[in-house]
């Protein structure tokens, strides 16, 4: 016991420590992030947004097998919890990201507005997958990071697309105005 | 560097998913339409993206179940591997709607679908189709796993014809 009274901790105690505690404050950051997507007002039909999660997790997910499992040009890395959280950024951080800024997007009036949007929201996918490769999760293989930025804007816009197509549908059916 | 690999061998499996493909444009176009347009690409884009997770989660190339089609990799006809599960789920939930399966035939419901899944999957695992190629998996392993995914492709169903039909009636 030290003078605060709390256990003394050897090396080996504090490295396997951080690992979890890594774990548990990502499993939180994704659970908050969960809990305000289900509650916040949205602008898109629901059946909308739903649509667009199905497109992006295919697309996203077949994207990042190409990526990671055909040509190692991401190296993820092999601890069993980092993978884990890997995976759960993959199939609901980035999806649910997408999604909240998607909905956003409506609320900008003007095509530059929008535009200007879009641009923010790749930038900001890139700094949470570099926010990754400071977390160790992966690191770059051949990769470039400019070839990530593209990557992101073409998902967005590929989002955007499929939105506004299925709202299409919705109209014609009269679920939407 | 090779992005997306063409099929070892065009043989089987590659069929399947072709003969998929022009059994889904057959149902939707032979069965007397039942749900809107959104709901019926919904049930199929629910059932493919599942499979999609389900498999990218579990055939990966460190945790490896199985493979899918020739090899571990993602190949060209992966992006489509997944559209064999859309006519079934379509079918699942067109009787299902149309004999007005409720209360405990429900359960029953499931269990044969998961069964005829279950034998649909044993006769895609044969050395004729190898379509999967499973390590360290049983097809025993897949039954608990639709059982648990047909129930939800039901919820699914039941909340997005909720959601239309109360979209259609608000002003």
């Amino acid at each position: 016991m030290n003078i605060l009274g709390w256990k003394n901790t050897t090396r080996k105690q504090t490295s396997m420590r951080l690992p979890m505690t890594k774990l548990a404050l990502f499993i939180s950051v994704v659970l908050i992030l969960i809990i305000y997507f289900f509650s916040y007002k949205k602008h898109t039909h629901i059946l909308s947004l739903i649509f667009t999660l199905f497109i992006i997790e295919y697309v996203l997910t077949s994207v990042i097998a190409i990526i990671v499992d055909n040509t190692q040009l991401w190296k993820v890395s092999k601890n069993h919890k980092d993978f884990f959280l890997f995976r759960l950024t993959e199939v609901v951080v980035f999806p649910l990201l997408l999604l909240i800024f998607l909905d956003y997007v409506k609320k900008m009036k003007t095509v530059v507005l929008k535009l200007l949007f879009l641009i923010t929201c790749t930038l900001l996918l890139f700094c949470v997958e570099q926010l990754l490769i400071l977390l160790n999760l992966f690191q770059y293989g051949k990769w470039q990071p400019a070839w990530s930025i593209g990557t992101w804007f073409l998902l967005v816009v590929l989002g955007l697309y499929s939105q506004t197509t299925f709202n299409k549908v919705l109209k014609k059916e009269g679920v939407m105005k | 560097m090779n992005l997306l690999p063409l099929p070892k061998n065009f043989d089987q499996n590659e069929w399947v998913i072709i003969i998929s493909c022009i059994a889904l444009l057959l149902l939707l176009y032979i069965f007397p339409k039942r749900f809107p347009t959104s709901i019926s690409i919904l049930i199929i884009a629910f059932s493919i993206v599942v499979a999609r997770v389900v498999d990218h989660l579990l055939a990966g190339p460190d945790i490896n179940f199985y493979d899918v089609l020739d090899s571990g990799d993602y190949e060209l006809f992966d992006l489509f591997s997944y559209i064999p599960y859309a006519p079934f789920a379509y079918v699942f939930v067109y009787l299902y709607d149309k004999l007005q399966i409720r209360g405990v035939y429900t359960s029953l419901y499931i269990i044969i679908f998961s069964l005829i899944a279950i034998g649909v999957e044993w006769i895609t695992t044969s050395s004729f189709i190898h379509y999967f190629h499973y390590y360290s998996w049983e097809i025993l392993y897949s039954f608990p796993i639709y059982l648990v995914i047909q129930p939800l492709t039901l919820l699914f169903y039941h909340f997005i014809i909720k959601v239309h039909a109360r979209s259609l009636t608000s002003p």
